[in-house]
């Protein structure tokens, strides 16, 4: 891993701070049926971060904004929790193996975050409810995934544009 | 945008849309029962063609009380405690799978059709 600079950890900063407030924000502003199932727009820094820094840059910056977000809204170790672990690996894993077999732009990779995202949620509240009724709301999720996905790759696409 | 993230979003999309189709038809309003479940336990239950005046049941939840309203129409989360109160703004289900899903309060309510032979008990 390259030697980061105080612009780069300053960037870093930002970038993760932005995300906190997008990853409270966004359950506010699009509710989906399901308390806890967000749509990942959060995934716009971590996108930023995958392509302008490295693979543990970006998992550090990500496991970070999961905890400090579960401490501020008091979820940590409750089941959110493990439902915003569960969804913001599974779309950093897919993203990461996406952008290493190099088929999709960023766009593409987004998307595939995105549909990640919420169906690491879904599996979390299988694993917590013991129920996949969940998988009721599949098309709605996978419908708010796909535009959350494009949105999510036009801004990261154009922040790194800027970079 | 390359010519396979547009493949992407249409695989996506026709995905979907079958799932949504499938569910539309495969759900009904008819003959249908609620089960209320907390921490994977089924506390209520009630057959919706049975009631005759609205019902309204408190249930002591992890992080507070939740109220619901069950009618022959369906059933309604009508006074919630959780954070974004998801659950009480997203109305009435009336089809059989249909849920209403309260994570942090373990706390569901879903719809189901009724066996023939089922009896239950409220």
């Amino acid at each position: 891993m390259k030697k980061l600079n105080i612009k780069d950890i300053c960037i870093i900063a930002c970038l993760l701070t932005i995300s906190i407030v997008i990853s409270i924000i966004e359950g506010i502003l699009f509710p989906i049926p399901i308390v806890g199932v967000k749509l990942g727009l959060a995934n716009i820094v971590t996108l930023i971060l995958l392509f302008k820094y490295s693979k543990i840059l970006t998992f550090t910056v990500v496991l970070l904004r999961i905890l400090i977000v579960s401490f501020l809204i008091g979820t940590f170790l409750g089941p959110t929790f493990y439902m915003s672990l569960s969804g913001g690996l599974l779309a950093l894993f897919v993203m990461m193996i996406i952008k290493k077999i190099n088929v999709f732009s960023i766009f593409g990779i987004s998307i595939c975050g995105a549909v990640a995202h919420s169906i690491g949620q879904i599996l979390a509240t299988f694993i917590l409810l013991e129920t996949f009724l969940t998988i009721y709301y599949l098309p709605l999720i996978l419908f708010a995934s796909l535009f959350s996905g494009v949105f999510t790759a036009f801004v990261a696409r154009k922040v790194l544009d800027i970079m | 945008m390359k010519k396979n993230d547009t493949i992407l979003i249409f695989v996506v999309l026709f995905i979907s849309l079958i799932c949504f189709i499938f569910m539309t038809v495969c759900t009904t309003e008819e003959n249908l029962k609620a089960s209320v479940y907390i921490e994977n336990e089924l506390v209520y239950e009630v057959y919706l063609e049975d009631i005759t005046e609205t019902i309204i049941k408190e249930f002591d939840c992890k992080e507070g009380v939740m109220t619901i309203e069950i009618s022959s129409e369906g059933v309604v989360v009508v006074e919630d405690c959780c954070t974004y109160h998801i659950c009480s703004n997203q109305g009435l289900i009336s089809r059989n799978f249909e849920t209403i899903i309260c994570v942090p309060n373990e706390f569901y309510v879903k719809l189901s059709q009724i066996n023939s032979n089922e009896v239950v008990v409220g």
